[in-house]
C-alpha cells in the first residue's frame, strides 16, 4: 500500500538578509494508520516540517506526495481543499474561534467543504460525542476547560474525516492529567484506523506513539518504533 | 448563502461598533436622498408656477441677454423698459393684457411696526397671471391703476406682522412707505413661496402709483405678456420686438436691449437652475456618503487585524482565499446596504414631512432611490475591497502565530 506521506529531499530555506536553512533534504514516509511523534528541541525545524506536511507553508524544494498527490504543483486553492479534506489540525493553543460554540466551531471545516447545514449540524454533534462532548455542544469555548477546548479542537479536526490528523504540541498547554486525558482521545482515535502524527517536546508524551522522529537543526537524526505506552 | 450568515454573525458579535459604522453610510444616503428630494420639490413647484402662468405668455425682461450674466427673473439693473413700452405694446392685436411689473425692497411701516418688504408695481392682470387669492378685502382696480391711487395689498404674513401688537384691522388703515401713506384695501390668501420669492411677505400696488410715489425711476423689471390665442404667440414676439426696437430707436446694427421669452423657454431656463442647484446639494451630500465609506474601509481595517487569528484558522480548516475575500467583502457591503436602505427610507421620510412642512409638492424619485441604493452598495463593495483583500492574503501560518 502506498504511504500517506512521502517525501523526498525536502528543503526549506528562509530568504532574508542571511538566508535560514530551516529543513535539510528531509526523507520521510508515513503509513497509513500510524501513530507517530516529531521530536526535537526548540529550533530544530520540527514544527517548520510540520508546517509544510500540513500544507500550511510550501517547501522551497524536494517532493511532497500526501494522499497520492503531488503538493508541489498546487495553488492556494488547492492546497486550501486538501487542508479541508485531507488534513486535520490540532494546535497547542487550541485556536477555537471564541464568539462560535462548540458546535459552530466544529462545523467550521464542512462550511467549507460545501455541506448543507443540516448535514454540518448532524456531523458536528457525531465528532463531539467522538471526544466525549456530546453534552457541551452548544457551549462557548470561554465556558470549557482546557482538555474540554482541545477536545472541541480535536472534534474540528476530525469532522471532515481526514487522512491524517496533525498535531502541534497538543498537550503544551494542558496539566499531566488533562494531557492524558488528551492522547487517550488520540489513540482512541487510532485504534479506529486515522493516521496521527504530533509534534512535541516531551518524552512521556512520544510515548503514546509507535514511531519517533528525532530532528536537530533542519535534519532527521533519528527514526524508530518503539513500544507503545497504551493509556486505554 | 454561507457568507451572508458569516456577515450577520460577525456583525452581530460587534453590534455598536456595526452600527457606527453603519450610521455613516445612513447618514450619507439620507443627505443625498434629501438633497435630491428637496431639489426635485422646489423644481417641480417653481415649475408648475410658471406653467400658471398660462402657455401663451411672453416674458419680457429688460437688459441684452448676451451682455448680462444670467439670473433670476426681476433682478436685472438695466432699465429699459418703461411703462409706455407697456402701454404702447398694449395696443398691438392679439394681445388680451400686458402687465407691467416693478420691483423694489423697501421698508413697510404701521405705528411703530417696520418691516423689510418687498414692493410690487403690478396691473390687475397679475391676479390671474400668478394665479393670486385674495383673503380679505379685494385687488385693485384697472380704474385704481389708471389713476395711480395710494392702495396697497398686503401679502398674508406681511399684514400679520405689520399689524401685531396694534389695535388696527389692516383692511381700511394706512401703512406707510418713506413719506408716502397708502391704503390697505386687500390682502391676499396664504401662499408659500415660489419663483418671485415669498408672496407672503410682498405688497402690491399699481404700477403708476409706484413709479409716482416711490421715485424708482422709469425703468420696468419685467412685462408679462398674454396673448389671445396661442397660435399668435410667434407673431406677437415678432411684432413686440419690432414695436420694442422701434421705441427704444435700436439701429439695425444694434442688439435687442430687452429679452423676450415665451413660456416654455423660461420653464427651460428654471428648471435648468434648479437642477444644476440640485446637483450641486446632492455632490455636497455625496462627500458624505465617501466619508461614510472610508468609515467602512477603517472598520474593517481594524476587523482584519483583529481577526487575524480566525482567519488563520479558516484557512488552515480549508478556506481558500476566495472564502475570506467573500466573507469581508460581503460584511462590508452588508454594512453599506443596511446603511443605504436605512438611509433612503429615512431621507424619504424626512422629506415627505420638510416638503409638507413648507408647502412644495413632495416628489418620488425612483431613481434616486435605486442610484443611491446602487451607490451605497458600490462604496461598500468599493472600500471593502482593499481589507478583504488584505485579509485573504495573509499567510496561514504567520496569522495562526499572530498575538
Amino acid at each position: 500500500m502506498a504511504p500517506v506521506i512521502e517525501t523526498r529531499l525536502l528543503n526549506k530555506i528562509y530568504r532574508g538578509a542571511i538566508d535560514y536553512h530551516a529543513l535539510h533534504d528531509i526523507d520521510l514516509q508515513v503509513q497509513s494508520g500510524e501513530m507517530l511523534a516529531l521530536m526535537g528541541s526548540s529550533g530544530s525545524g520540527k514544527s517548520t516540517l510540520m508546517n509544510i506536511l500540513g500544507c500550511l507553508d510550501r517547501q522551497s524544494s524536494g517532493e511532497y506526495v500526501l494522499a497520492g498527490e503531488a503538493v508541489a504543483g498546487l495553488n492556494d486553492a488547492e492546497l486550501a481543499r486538501i487542508r479541508n479534506q485531507q488534513l486535520g489540525f490540532v494546535f497547542q493553543n487550541f485556536n477555537l474561534l471564541p464568539r462560535y460554540s462548540a458546535r459552530q466551531n466544529v462545523e467550521l471545516p464542512l462550511i467549507y467543504a460545501g455541506l448543507s447545514p443540516r448535514e454540518r449540524h448532524k456531523r458536528a454533534v457525531e465528532a463531539l460525542e467522538q471526544v466525549g462532548l456530546g453534552d457541551r455542544i452548544n457551549n462557548r469555548p470561554n465556558e470549557l476547560s482546557g482538555g474540554q477546548k482541545q477536545r472541541v479542537a480535536i472534534a474540528r479536526a476530525i469532522v471532515n474525516r481526514p487522512t491524517i490528523l496533525m498535531a502541534d504540541e497538543p498537550t503544551g498547554a494542558l496539566d499531566t492529567r488533562t494531557s492524558e486525558e488528551i492522547l487517550q482521545v488520540f489513540q482512541h482515535l487510532h485504534k479506529a484506523g486515522l493516521t496521527l502524527m504530533m509534534v512535541t517536546h516531551e518524552p512521556d508524551v512520544a510515548a503514546c506513539c509507535q514511531r519517533i522522529l528525532q530532528m536537530q537543526d533542519g535534519r532527521l537524526i533519528d527514526d524508530r518504533q518503539i513500544a507503545q505506552r497504551s493509556l486505554i | 448563502m454561507k457568507y451572508f450568515v458569516m456577515a450577520f454573525e460577525a456583525l452581530f458579535i460587534n453590534k455598536l461598533r456595526a452600527f457606527l459604522t453603519t450610521l455613516g453610510m445612513i447618514i450619507g444616503v439620507f443627505s443625498v436622498i434629501v438633497m435630491i428630494g428637496l431639489g426635485q420639490a422646489s423644481q417641480a413647484y417653481i415649475t408648475d408656477q410658471v406653467k400658471g402662468l398660462g402657455a401663451g405668455v411672453l416674458i419680457i425682461t429688460p437688459g441684452n441677454p448676451k451682455s448680462q450674466t444670467n439670473g433670476p427673473p426681476g433682478v436685472n439693473t438695466a432699465k429699459t423698459l418703461v411703462l409706455e413700452d407697456a402701454e404702447a405694446l398694449e395696443r398691438l392685436p392679439g394681445i388680451r393684457y400686458v402687465s407691467p411689473n416693478v420691483f423694489l425692497q423697501n421698508m413697510v411701516s404701521f405705528e411703530r411696526n417696520a418691516l423689510p418688504a418687498a414692493v410690487l408695481g403690478s396691473t390687475p392682470n397679475i391676479v390671474e397671471a400668478r394665479g393670486f387669492k385674495v383673503g380679505q378685502g379685494r385687488f385693485f382696480t384697472d380704474q385704481e391703476a389708471r389713476t395711480a391711487s395710494q392702495v396697497i395689498v398686503l401679502g398674508h404674513k406681511l399684514a400679520q406682522d405689520l399689524f401685531a401688537d396694534t389695535l388696527h384691522r389692516p383692511l381700511g388703515s394706512r401703512v406707510r412707505i418713506g413719506s408716502q401713506r397708502y391704503r390697505v384695501i386687500g390682502i391676499l390668501q396664504e401662499q408659500g413661496s415660489g419663483l418671485f420669492g415669498s408672496v407672503d411677505d410682498q405688497a402690491f400696488m399699481p404700477t403708476k402709483t409706484f413709479q409716482n410715489t416711490l421715485k424708482a425711476g422709469k425703468g420696468l423689471n419685467s412685462l408679462f405678456l398674454k396673448v389671445t390665442e396661442e397660435d399668435l404667440l410667434p407673431v406677437v414676439e415678432a411684432r413686440a420686438r419690432t414695436l420694442l426696437r422701434y421705441r427704444h430707436g435700436l439701429r439695425e446694427s444694434e442688439e435687442d436691449d430687452f429679452k423676450i421669452q415665451t413660456q416654455a423657454e423660461l420653464l427651460e431656463t428654471v428648471s435648468m437652475i434648479t437642477r444644476v442647484f440640485t446637483f450641486l446639494l446632492a455632490g455636497i451630500a455625496a462627500i458624505s456618503l465617501i466619508v461614510g465609506g472610508i468609515g467602512i474601509m477603517n472598520i474593517m481595517l481594524v476587523s482584519v487585524t483583529e481577526r487575524t487569528r480566525e482567519i488563520g484558522v479558516r484557512k488552515a480548516v480549508g478556506a481558500n482565499r476566495q472564502d475570506i475575500l467573500m466573507q469581508f467583502l460581503i460584511e462590508s457591503a452588508t454594512i453599506s446596504l443596511t446603511g443605504g436602505t436605512l438611509g433612503i427610507v429615512l431621507g424619504l421620510g424626512i422629506t415627505r414631512i420638510a416638503t409638507q412642512a413648507i408647502n412644495l409638492p413632495f416628489v418620488f424619485s425612483p431613481l434616486a432611490v435605486v442610484g443611491a441604493f446602487a451607490f451605497s452598495a458600490g462604496v461598500g463593495i468599493f472600500f471593502g475591497l482593499y481589507p478583504a483583500n488584505k485579509a485573504s492574503r495573509l499567510d496561514p501560518v504567520e496569522a495562526l502565530r499572530y498575538e
